[in-house]
């Protein structure tokens, strides 16, 4: 077991909770928390499960499904224990308590989101409860955030800027592309349902941004920047959320090949072709908005992108 | 008897939402006397200091889960809606406090405020403390007394808004506790007894002979937030009288006390 102590100097801070600070700072970030809230759903019972019939999905195409539902499970599962370490940072940083309070919120999504996964790939031939390749282990592990999140040397801002406002953008329009593909109605609504929730993270950021940007010195606004740049190129681009992203080798090959026949199945997944556009649309969007906040974001390269 | 994944199912299905789930039009404060509105105002703060804990300690445990191999993945599960529900009590309660007058933002008396900073979420996390102990002295044990509180304090409200979010928080309260009796069953045969009957001492010690739980247990610095509790609980406003606290944790603790035997655990909890 590992001990969190030894890697964590964040927790050695002692409590301080009063004064208690419960009035909202931002109030946007309440109105997330509020509609979170609100728009609860449970895995369980909004998806009509029995109309997921494998019986009636060629077995090649139901066993790609299966592998990329199972997939995307590690990846969501991976999230129930970020979002917590998020959250003990946001009461440790005294930072507003609405973003506490929303991420208990998001931290229940997660959950929501890896069940959906799971019983996606329970419905189409059984849950893969790990990457038969080492390799794509130590991949999708790569995200790196509950580290980050209780290293004191790391600062909410470049978390944010660099999670939320980077890796959770560039997979919001992969969503969306996704659900035009997705014909079969329980995959489209296992992702629309999974998209909704995602919708709500994303604004978290840039709320965030918005409220914090004016408090920062320039040189913590250049270290967030950075963040941003080292997350998108050393996570994002080398192949986290989206295999053809990564460098070529006979697994991300495989990858592929399971993501295209999950697409043409219609239940789920993306290829590279038509992700392309929709992800340099993404990060003009993201520049832009950067922009707008008086940060620049440089152009990246990419052997499959070029440069964007 | 339940497994802890229908448990979180349940949890799943009754899911509430305080800014609607309460009837707070119903509210109405004018037609309490000031005397026992700043009371009732001074007892929902109460309330929320000792919650807002729980917005580090819960997640603090969901990743203690996450870190520890060989965890059982339910619990993550159930976990990640105790912490929204844990979240949903303290914004009904600061909410209500807020209506009563206001927030108030820390305890008049320092050393009663210093007794708040248990920093749980940081023993959680180390790996020097057991998680199955922690489970039992801190979650089971824990749970079922404030359940216990919750119960008599709802027992004893007549204002109809506040009886609404009690009802709501008691059910959720309920199911954390029985997540902890649960998943103590689930571990028996893992189980360190004294390490769990040690904890449970310690849990005592530092939430209930401390005054934090039920101030009227430390009069000489947490006085004031006790007699608001006892005026709160003549008016019906949310709280049980000190007289019933006591009886009702004696009545949980020996309920507690068997319910801990069954697993192997003898803890005299006191």
């Amino acid at each position: 077991m590992s001990a969190m102590t030894a890697t964590a100097p964040l927790l050695d801070r002692n409590e301080r909770r009063f004064p208690l600070a419960m009035d909202t700072a931002i109030p946007k970030m309440r109105d997330l928390y509020l509609a979170a809230t609100r728009n609860q759903w449970d895995p369980q019972r909004d998806i009509d499960w029995d109309a997921l019939r494998p019986g009636d999905i060629d077995d090649e195409r139901r066993e790609a499904a299966r592998s990329w539902w199972s997939r995307r499970g590690w990846g969501e599962y991976g999230a129930i224990s970020e979002s917590p370490t998020l959250s003990v940072r946001f009461t440790q940083d005294r930072l507003p308590v609405e973003m506490a309070l929303f991420f208990a919120l998001r931290t229940q999504e997660e959950a929501r989101h890896a069940e959906t996964c799971y019983r996606m790939a329970e419905r189409l031939g059984g849950y893969i409860p790990a990457p038969v390749h080492a390799d794509f282990t130590k991949a999708i592990g790569s995200h790196g955030v509950r580290k980050m999140a209780l290293d004191p040397d790391t600062s909410v801002d470049q978390i944010i800027a660099a999670l939320v406002c980077g890796l959770e953008e560039y997979a919001f329009d992969w969503f969306r592309l996704m659900i035009d593909k997705a014909t079969h109605p329980v995959a489209n609504k296992a992702l629309r349902l999974i998209l909704r929730d995602e919708v709500r993270h994303c604004a978290f950021g840039w709320h965030y941004l918005e409220w914090r940007l004016p408090q920062m010195s320039a040189a913590e606004i250049e270290r967030m920047r950075q963040a941003f740049i080292d997350t998108t190129v050393n996570v994002e681009l080398a192949g986290y959320r989206v295999p053809w992203l990564a460098p070529d080798s006979p697994i991300t090959a495989e990858e592929n090949r399971i993501d295209r026949l999950t697409c043409a199945a219609g239940l789920g997944a993306q290829f590279e072709e038509d992700e392309k556009p929709v992800f340099v649309a993404t990060m003009r969007r993201v520049r832009e908005r950067f922009k707008g906040l008086g940060i620049d974001i440089p152009r990246f390269e990419h052997p499959k992108l070029g440069a964007f | 008897m339940e497994s802890i994944w229908e448990l979180y199912s349940r949890a799943k299905n009754e899911r509430w939402d305080p800014s609607r789930s309460i009837d707070w039009g119903a509210l109405d404060v004018s037609r309490i006397d000031r005397p026992m509105r700043d009371a009732a105002r001074l007892a929902w703060s109460h309330r929320a200091w000792l919650l807002f804990g729980r917005l580090s300690e819960t997640p603090s445990l969901l990743v203690r889960f996450c870190l520890e191999r060989q965890r059982e993945s339910d619990p993550k599960y159930f976990l990640s809606l105790r912490g929204s529900e844990e979240a949903w009590h303290l914004d009904a309660s600061h909410e209500m406090a807020g209506r009563l007058g206001g927030f108030v933002a820390e305890p008049a008396n320092r050393d009663y405020a210093a007794r708040f900073n248990q920093t749980l979420h940081r023993e959680v996390l180390d790996a020097e403390f057991g998680l199955d102990a922690y489970i039992g002295a801190y979650v089971a044990l824990r749970e079922q007394l404030e359940a216990a509180l919750l119960e008599a304090a709802r027992a004893a409200t007549t204002e109809p808004a506040m009886a609404q979010a009690l009802d709501l928080m008691l059910r959720d309260k309920r199911r954390h506790a029985q997540f902890g009796w649960l998943y103590l069953a689930q571990r028996k045969a893992e189980l360190d007894a004294q390490a769990i009957a040690r904890r449970a001492a310690e849990m005592l010690e530092r939430f209930y002979a401390s005054g934090l739980m039920i101030p009227g247990f430390a009069p000489s610095i947490a006085g004031d937030v006790a007699d608001a509790i006892e005026a709160a609980a003549a008016a019906g406003l949310g709280f049980a009288a000190f007289s019933d606290q006591k009886l009702v944790l004696e009545s949980a603790l020996a309920d507690a006390r068997s319910r801990l035997a069954r697993v192997g655990v003898q803890a005299s909890l006191r």
